[in-house]
């Protein structure tokens, strides 16, 4: 495996722009996630996670801001070079194993389909499918000549990871990858992704599961289109964005709701009292 | 290894159903393509075969006579050798001598090889001077083997009788021997003036060794031959150049018009190919994602969403190829002349060729739109709608159609006339899917409104894909070809039949030799005594320069035998009773005729004398002297020679016994009339039965009573004849087209008739065409017609009379070997069926045929795309219906609401199908030939029943139920297990 590249967001904007209204999926987010990471982006239903993850890997164009993945500047980056990021320097893998796959090839030949994507000189770099296999945990028992449906859901999205990361890519970005599996399954999808991570590729998961989140170390909450809060080693910070809003965590919400006027008090210690007007209350912020 | 070639079969194989369809459907295309030229070929080829059919041979004469046999052979051998074409399509000859043998109508007849062909009691001649005779020539000369007789002052030796082996084989060529008189020496001929002779070479036709290529070859060998032969004093006679000339219009019609019917047949197959194509790349817009999301190159990731279709097109381009020329050769056994079959020759090749570019075409535009998308665009579930631009699309066509189908209305003869009804049904189409559109949209709010379940279910479907608008323009168009070429064929059918009532007249015609008209009503009737078959007589004569055909038949067999169109039974009942009014019996003599006379005032000079006017059947009518009127009762007898049976006495007539001019005056009367067999009822008493005939000075009263009392003032030199009336003062005719008069109208006239001299004729009937006859003819009854012909002259001399047989229903099978045996030899049978058969192997019959087939073709594809529709999408189908169920909706909800989508998405078009069909035949039909080339038919009746119509209104209910039931079946799979891995594709 090469090794893993960095991803670099700054006030990311994406609009969806439908039959007679647009809607702003990506309000301006920022976001650094360091070469070799593992990041889970976690997040109600609409919050734009799979909209930043479809951004990273080229598949659509930011109305705004700047996306740097690796070397690539993916704003100014034409469609050649799209096609050949996707190639070589980005893995994808969509939401629903069945998804990345050919069902009429076995998983050896899938894992090949894909690596036929680079250029001839690189192909030739590339390791075999059978060691792409391996290290998602797909081999013995001619594992690799069976086609998906044979496949246990488990090995079929094992499979899937392998298919995204048959290019060998810096980034591998996986929608979803443990949805509609059992705990087992899912801990097997959660092992090989932590091979990949240790061979040094940089890792996005999109999930709904905070247990993934804890799994990855680093998670990043997308509330609104903006990034919301981040998570380390198991804690939860809320980010101050670049204009300074600072979304709060829920249960504060429900003390102070959307449109309370609270005032700021930075106190002597570092930290920082929320007081709404009118309001003996008062928040006290760390 | 991973060749890029394993994907493509791995996919075919993975979508086998589907690749099986878009295989048989380009297959298809290519067989439309194919189908033109093949078939084009093979029916003018068919055609050229039926036009030779009655071609025989070729005739190189000596128009003087005098060349013998081998000189002729050698000067045409010499032509012939530089004409490899001609000569190759040409049999060995046979040389021929005839001449008048004085002996009735029998020639003196020298053939080569003769003997070989005519089964002999006796011996074949020799030697000079022998002859082989007819059984019948010699039974009625009294002649046997070893029998001696003088032909034209040469007497010659009869060595055996004759029968022909075969009087139809073509060594006989077009040569009619009635009662030949065979020699085997030519010598024996060239005794005659060469005036008399007719000496020439008759080349039999080769007609299975002629084909279309040839014909060039063959006009421009025959007009060579005639230009080099003429230098020798010989002749070529042959109706071959005209033969090819009326074929060719026939197989101009066929070129031009073959290529127009398939071509919306071949438009149909590349759009549905366009269209299946179009789905089958949206359907596999998931994988064309994958490939892409991988880094394919834009080249590679087309290669890899096409390839498949690609090769699945090459494929079939050789299969359409062979399954093209296989269905023209089934074609041509079932439908053309025997003998025809499929030429491969480079067209064939060259349309398939532009098949498969248009195939290939079809499929890269087809799938441009999907490939083009983005790797998102591609994932998404729901195809985008297709917007203005096939609203744009549309508008063209439907502005192309209605250009079409105007200038096709300006000119219905116009080739573009066929292309107008298949643009009448794309409108057709297009409007239905709008209409479905429409149809659909507000079911559905109003279900949503009632909910209806079922409805909302159904109409959803049919107003959320616009997969469902491609099936219905495509089975309205199919649909609607179907129904014109099958509503065209059952009028084209009507048509012919009512062409083949009005040209034969009756369910068979035998055209025969007769000695004279009452030859053959006897042997008619002693060959069809029951009366299912009757004799013809007809003849042209001329009014003006317009031809008028007179035809005599039996008026009393006419409601047995006839077909004639527009007419009953009864009809003809009622008319045949009008052409043959009650008259007097005709007075049968026998060997002798006595009459008793009274000479009540006779003048002393001239000497006055009786004589009887006697008729026989095919001989001039002859007066035979009965003696010298005197005073007073007296009986005079004279003896009739050469009467046996069918002698009549026609008249009496009265003049004076040395000749001369002296006037006279006479009163006699005639008491009785009496033969050998006893008295003759001559109805003295009957006024009118006895009349004064025209054309005399004399002045002469017929007073009638028992006795018949004449009197006479004459000074005319000619005699005086009383006539025995047993014919009709007109002759009672049925006219069709105006009077052979000045006045067109008139009511009677004088035409001439069998005796070529005037006749009285008095209309009893209009008709707007005879049977056999056209729009110009007289018909009236033959015995009638014959007898009063017979006054005045011979009807065996009269060379212009035809003889034909005309047999109904109830005629004995074998009518022309009783017709043999009583010496009527029979030329040519036609026969209602055969004629049918021609008919339907003319250029608009088999311009129809190939309709029928590019209907029946466009039935298939329509099926095969409601079909493949169905498959495209079928998994996502399938999941939506699963999550149907788990939702609670019954199964039998689904059920009835998959059939109620289908109902509409296919009744709709079958019924608008139907009525574009139906409607453009009935608009379209006038200017087009249905029968023959060159005359549209104009009006026509179409009469709804058995036929094509409702035939293809099952087949194509048949095919559209199958489909569905087919869907149904598949949709059965949708059971929840669909809904795992949340996967829709």
């Amino acid at each position: 495996m090469t090794g893993g590249i960095g991803v670099t967001c700054r006030g990311l904007v994406y609009i969806y722009r439908l039959e007679g209204y647009d809607v702003v999926a990506l309000a301006g987010v920022d976001l650094d996630i360091s070469p070799g990471e593992s990041v889970a982006l976690l997040g109600p239903s609409g919050a734009g996670k799979s909209t930043l993850l479809a951004l990273l890997a080229g598949l659509l164009r930011p109305a705004a801001g700047r996306v740097t993945v690796g070397r690539h500047d993916l704003v100014q980056a034409g469609p050649a070079e799209l096609q050949a990021l996707r190639a070589t320097d980005v893995g994808v893998v969509l939401q629903g194993a069945g998804r990345n796959l050919l069902p009429y090839l076995s998983a050896e030949q899938n894992v090949r389909f894909a690596q036929r994507g680079a250029p001839a000189d690189r192909r030739r770099e590339l390791p075999a499918p059978r060691d792409v296999l391996a290290m998602v945990g797909l081999s013995g028992r001619g594992r690799n000549r069976v086609r998906p449906a044979r496949l246990s859901p488990g090995e079929r999205q094992r499979l899937a990871l392998a298919v995204g990361l048959a290019g060998r890519p810096g980034l591998l970005l996986a929608d979803e990858p443990t949805s509609q599996l059992d705990n087992r399954a899912r801990d097997e999808v959660l092992m090989a992704l932590d091979a990949v991570r240790r061979a040094g590729t940089t890792v996005v998961v999109v999930t709904h599961d905070p247990g993934v989140g804890r799994w990855m170390g680093r998670t990043i909450t997308i509330r609104d289109g903006r990034v919301g809060a981040e998570g380390r080693r198991g804690e939860d910070f809320a980010v101050v964005g670049r204009d300074g809003t600072v979304h709060l965590p829920q249960e504060v919400l429900r003390m102070l709701p959307p449109g309370t006027l609270v005032g700021v008090e930075p106190q002597p210690d570092g930290t920082v009292l929320l007081v709404p007007a009118g309001d003996s209350s008062t928040l006290e912020v760390r | 290894m991973l060749a890029a070639w394993t994907v493509m079969l791995r996919g075919i194989r993975y979508r086998a159903g589907r690749s099986f369809v878009v295989f048989l459907l380009a297959t298809l295309a290519t067989t439309a393509a194919v189908l033109a030229p093949a078939y084009s070929r093979a029916a003018q080829q068919s055609v050229l075969a039926d036009g030779l059919r009655e071609e025989t041979s070729l005739i190189i004469g000596a128009g003087a006579g005098s060349q013998p046999i081998d000189e002729i052979r050698l000067a045409t051998n010499q032509v012939l050798a530089r004409e490899p074409t001609l000569a190759g399509r040409l049999g060995e000859p046979v040389g021929a001598v005839d001449a008048p043998s004085g002996i009735g109508v029998a020639r003196l007849a020298f053939r080569e090889h003769v003997c070989d062909h005519l089964d002999i009691e006796g011996t074949c001649p020799a030697q000079p001077g022998q002859v082989v005779l007819g059984k019948g020539f010699a039974a009625a000369q009294h002649l046997a083997p070893g029998s001696r007789l003088t032909i034209r002052n040469k007497v010659f030796t009869v060595t055996g009788l004759y029968t022909p082996k075969n009087p139809h084989d073509v060594y006989w060529g077009s040569t009619v021997y009635t009662d030949a008189l065979f020699t085997n020496a030519e010598d024996d001929l060239r005794t005659e003036k060469p005036s008399a002779l007719n000496t020439r070479l008759e080349y039999p036709l080769a007609r299975d060794r002629i084909r279309l290529d040839d014909v060039p070859a063959l006009r421009e060998g025959i007009k060579l031959l005639g230009d080099r032969l003429r230098g020798d004093e010989l002749e070529v006679t042959t109706t071959l150049p005209d033969t090819l000339d009326g074929v060719d219009a026939d197989q101009r019609a066929i070129a031009r018009t073959a290529p127009v019917i398939a071509v919306p047949l071949v438009l149909l197959c590349f759009f549905v190919l366009f269209l299946l194509v179009a789905a089958l790349t949206e359907e596999r817009a998931a994988e064309i994602a994958l490939a892409k999301l991988r880094g394919y190159p834009t080249g590679r990731a087309a290669r890899f969403g096409l390839g498949e279709v690609l090769l699945l097109i090459a494929a079939a381009t050789p299969v359409g190829l062979i399954a093209g020329l296989l269905l023209v050769q089934l074609a041509a056994g079932a439908l053309l002349a025997a003998g025809t079959s499929v030429e491969v020759r480079w067209p064939v090749f060259a349309a398939a060729g532009i098949a498969l570019a248009a195939a290939v075409a079809a499929a890269l535009l087809a799938g441009r739109h999907t490939l083009a998308q983005p790797v998102l665009d591609l994932l998404r579930r729901v195809p985008e709608r297709t917007g203005w631009r096939a609203g744009l699309v549309e508008g063209a066509v439907v502005a192309l159609a209605g250009a079409a189908i105007a200038a096709a209305l300006s000119d219905r003869a116009s080739p573009l006339a066929l292309l107008a009804a298949p643009m009448l049904a794309v409108v057709a189409g297009i409007g239905a899917a709008r209409l479905l559109g429409l149809w659909s949209r507000a079911r559905l709010r109003l279900a949503r409104r009632r909910g209806r379940l079922v409805a909302l279910l159904a109409s959803a479907q049919l107003s959320r894909r616009p997969g469902g608008q491609r099936v219905v323009v495509v089975v309205t168009i199919a649909v609607a070809l179907l129904s014109f070429a099958a509503t065209a064929w059952d009028v084209a059918a009507q048509a012919r039949h009512d062409a083949a009532e009005d040209q034969l007249g009756a369910e068979r015609v035998l055209s025969v030799t007769a000695d004279h008209p009452a030859a053959l009503s006897a042997a008619v009737a002693k060959a069809d005594p029951a009366g299912h078959s009757m004799a013809v007589v007809r003849t042209t004569q001329r009014y003006g320069d317009v031809p008028i055909q007179l035809l005599g038949v039996q008026a009393a067999r006419l409601p047995a035998v006839v077909v004639w169109r527009g007419r009953s039974h009864d009809d003809l009942g009622r008319l045949a009773g009008m052409l043959h009014p009650t008259t007097a019996a005709p007075l049968a003599v026998g060997r002798q005729l006595s009459v008793t006379a009274i000479g009540d005032a006779l003048p002393e000079r001239p000497q006055l004398r009786l004589a009887a006017v006697i008729s026989t059947p095919g001989q001039p009518p002859r007066s035979v002297d009965l003696g010298v009127l005197a005073r007073g009762v007296h009986q005079l007898t004279a003896a009739l020679p050469g009467c046996v049976a069918d002698c009549h006495l026609v008249g009496l007539s009265i003049g004076r016994a040395s000749g001369g001019t002296e006037p006279f005056t006479a009163r006699l009367s005639v008491r009785g009339l009496r033969t050998d067999s006893g008295p003759l009822a001559a109805g003295f008493d009957q006024a009118d039965r006895w009349k004064v005939r025209g054309g005399t000075q004399a002045r002469a009263t017929v007073h009638a009573g028992t006795p018949l009392a004449l009197d006479i003032t004459s000074n005319d030199p000619s005699d005086v004849i009383v006539d025995y009336v047993d014919t009709p003062d007109r002759l009672p005719a049925v006219l069709a087209g105006p009077a052979p008069a000045d006045d067109p109208h008139a009511a009677s006239f004088t035409f001439p008739g069998f005796a070529e001299q005037p006749q009285p004729f008095t209309v009893a009937a209009q008709a707007a065409s005879l049977p056999r006859a056209g729009g110009r003819g007289l018909l009236f009854d033959l015995d009638d017609a014959v007898r009063m012909a017979e006054r005045t002259s011979s009807l065996s001399d009269n060379a212009a009379l035809r003889y034909e047989v005309w047999a109904g229903p109830g005629a004995p099978a074998d009518l022309d070997r009783r017709l043999a045996a009583e010496g009527i030899q029979v030329l040519r049978v036609e026969t209602m069926g055969g004629y049918l058969d021609q008919l339907g192997r003319r250029a608009p019959a088999l311009g129809l045929w190939l309709y029928l087939l590019a209907g029946a073709s466009a039935l298939l594809l329509a099926v095969g795309v409601v079909l493949l529709t169905a498959y495209v999408g079928v998994q996502g189908r399938l999941y939506e219906l699963a999550a149907l169920r788990v939702a609670g909706v019954r199964r039998s909800v689904l059920r009835r609401a998959v059939f109620r989508e289908y109902r509409a998405l296919l009744g709709l078009p079958f019924v608008v199908g139907l009525a574009a069909g139906v409607l453009g035949a009935l608009v379209m039909l006038p200017g087009i030939p249905l029968v023959t080339v060159g005359q549209p038919t104009g009006s026509f009746t179409y009469r709804p029943g058995a036929g094509a119509l409702p035939v293809a209104i099952a087949v194509s209910l048949v095919g559209l139920l199958l489909a569905v039931v087919l869907v149904l079946r598949m949709l059965h799979r949708a059971t929840p297990d669909r809904l795992r891995d949340g996967d829709a594709s």
